[in-house]
């Protein structure tokens, strides 16, 4: 799975989670600026290991804060053949 | 005379749909409630049907934000705030509490997450399982759905939940806590899980083939309780805060009583229930003569129906005889510790409408049970104080005295 592919799932299930304007969040945005508050986050990740079938632990689930955090974080826990 | 408590706004949602018209009319026409269930998977469980509130009545939700309880009590708190005023007037939002009583909390949440956990495997639980499923989620739900900052907190009693909160609210405008509060229950046991451990007890009618029959209270063929769900909520007001506000009152808690049987956990007691009508009366400085009417626990168990009818002729004496006494239960089910606050709001609606709600299917008199309970048919009430019963599973006992608009 490409970057691109990533970012565009994990997009989606933001978008799930709570009603944003599109394009709203960019790959630096915090979260929170777009009113993803801290039970939202949870929820983005919660989801985000059902999709990714990954488990995120809970420091860095603890430290991620925009788009960019999120799919690095994919990244690193994504098998890597994929 | 003692400032009262006046009741300025109400909400229900119940088997027989959400808000006041549908209630009213339900009311008069004695309407049944009871159905196969939609909600839950019914081959999962024996008991099929329930006083479910019908989708068709419910505005759409998402489900992602609230747990089914808590979505009802933000729907009867909403009727209850906008039939008050509340948005149109000006408040100390520190003078306005909240307290929402729950007999089960959150059964959707944890019904889900354990289904994941032991059917699924799936170890991981969502994050809001927690937050959803907690007993206050509901309270706080509404005093942020209304911006109450004052006292607020949940209290738990089984089936006189619903009871014990409109008596938390009473108690804090009375000592000056609170002007305003919005006060009542919630619950929505529907769940495989709960429905499998009412089963358990042995105490539910059963009746799949004939669900709008399956509520007999007072009937000698009657078979047990019928589980239900829903909510009620009544804005409790001082008199001072109604009045500078301009708020109409649409009746009056004008006492409770409050007891325990210290007793057996299930096995309902006549002193426990005589006690609490009684302390209902001295605390709303009543006469047995002035009661007309009781909304009576009535849940259509063996056990409930007998006990109550002795203790309600034991507080009343002969006024017993001579008033109408009715359950609700029998025509939308027994919402566990929503049911006293939805009787209490049923109750207020019909009898300020003029009329007494009935108690469906009382086709076989029980001499064990010889007041007049109004079977099958309403009629017309001009009533002023009533009485409503809530008798929770261990013991824990509240009875309400209401003034309706007449008697205020």
């Amino acid at each position: 799975m490409t970057r691109a592919e990533i970012q565009e799932k994990v997009l989606a299930l933001i978008h799930e989670q709570r009603t944003i304007p599109s394009g709203a969040v960019q790959p630096d945005t915090p979260l929170t600026e777009v009113g993803i508050d801290s039970l939202d986050a949870l929820s983005v990740l919660f989801s985000i290991e059902e999709n990714f079938n990954i488990s995120i632990p809970d420091d860095k689930a603890k430290s991620v804060r925009t788009l960019d955090d999120i799919v690095n974080t994919i990244q690193e826990l994504l098998p890597a053949s994929t | 005379m003692t400032p009262q408590v006046y009741v300025t706004g109400m909400g229900v949602v119940s088997a027989l749909g959400v808000g006041r018209d549908a209630h009213q009319e339900a009311a008069r026409s004695g309407s049944n409630g009871i159905r196969l269930m939609e909600s839950v998977d019914i081959s999962l469980v024996d008991c099929k049907i329930a006083g479910e509130v019908p989708a068709r009545s419910l505005p759409p939700f998402d489900v992602r934000r609230a747990d089914r309880f808590v979505r009802f009590a933000l729907l009867a708190a909403q009727e209850a705030g906008a039939e008050a005023g509340l948005s149109r007037t000006d408040f100390d939002p520190r003078r306005l509490g909240v307290v929402v009583a729950t007999g089960l909390g959150g059964c959707e949440t944890l019904d889900a997450a354990y289904h994941r956990l032991y059917a699924q495997n799936l170890t991981r639980f969502h994050p809001t399982s927690i937050p959803y499923a907690m007993y206050n989620a509901a309270t706080s739900a509404v005093a942020n759905q209304h911006q109450a900052k004052g006292p607020a907190y949940s209290v738990v009693s089984a089936c006189a939940s619903g009871a014990h909160a409109i008596t938390q609210g009473l108690d804090w405008i009375r000592s000056g806590r609170a002007d305003m509060v919005l006060a009542g229950a919630a619950d929505a046991p529907l769940a495989v899980g709960i429905i499998r451990g009412w089963e358990g007890m042995r105490i539910l009618s059963v009746d799949n083939e004939n669900p709008d029959q399956a509520c007999r209270p007072f009937s000698a063929d009657r078979k047990g309780l019928v589980l239900a769900e829903g909510a009620a909520i009544l804005l409790l007001e001082s008199e001072q805060s109604a009045r500078r506000r301009g708020a109409a009152p649409l009746g009056a808690i004008a006492g409770c009583g409050l007891t325990s049987d210290a007793g057996h956990l299930t096995d309902p007691s006549t002193e426990g229930a005589q006690a609490a009508m009684e302390l209902a009366l001295t605390d709303g400085r009543l006469q047995a003569s002035e009661i007309d009417y009781v909304n009576a626990h009535g849940t259509g168990t063996r056990a409930n129906d007998s006990t109550e009818t002795n203790a309600i002729k034991a507080a009343l004496g002969g006024r017993a005889y001579a008033i109408p006494v009715s359950s609700t239960k029998s025509m939308h089910g027994h919402a566990m510790g929503a049911s006293g606050a939805i009787e209490i709001v049923l109750s207020l609606i019909a009898l300020n409408a003029g009329v007494v709600p009935p108690t469906r299917n009382l086709h076989q008199p029980d001499p064990q049970c010889d007041l007049d309970y109004v079977p099958n048919t309403s009629r017309p009430s001009d009533a002023r104080v009533f009485l409503s019963n809530s008798f929770g599973f261990g013991g824990l006992n509240g009875v309400v005295a209401v003034r309706t608009q007449r008697g205020l």
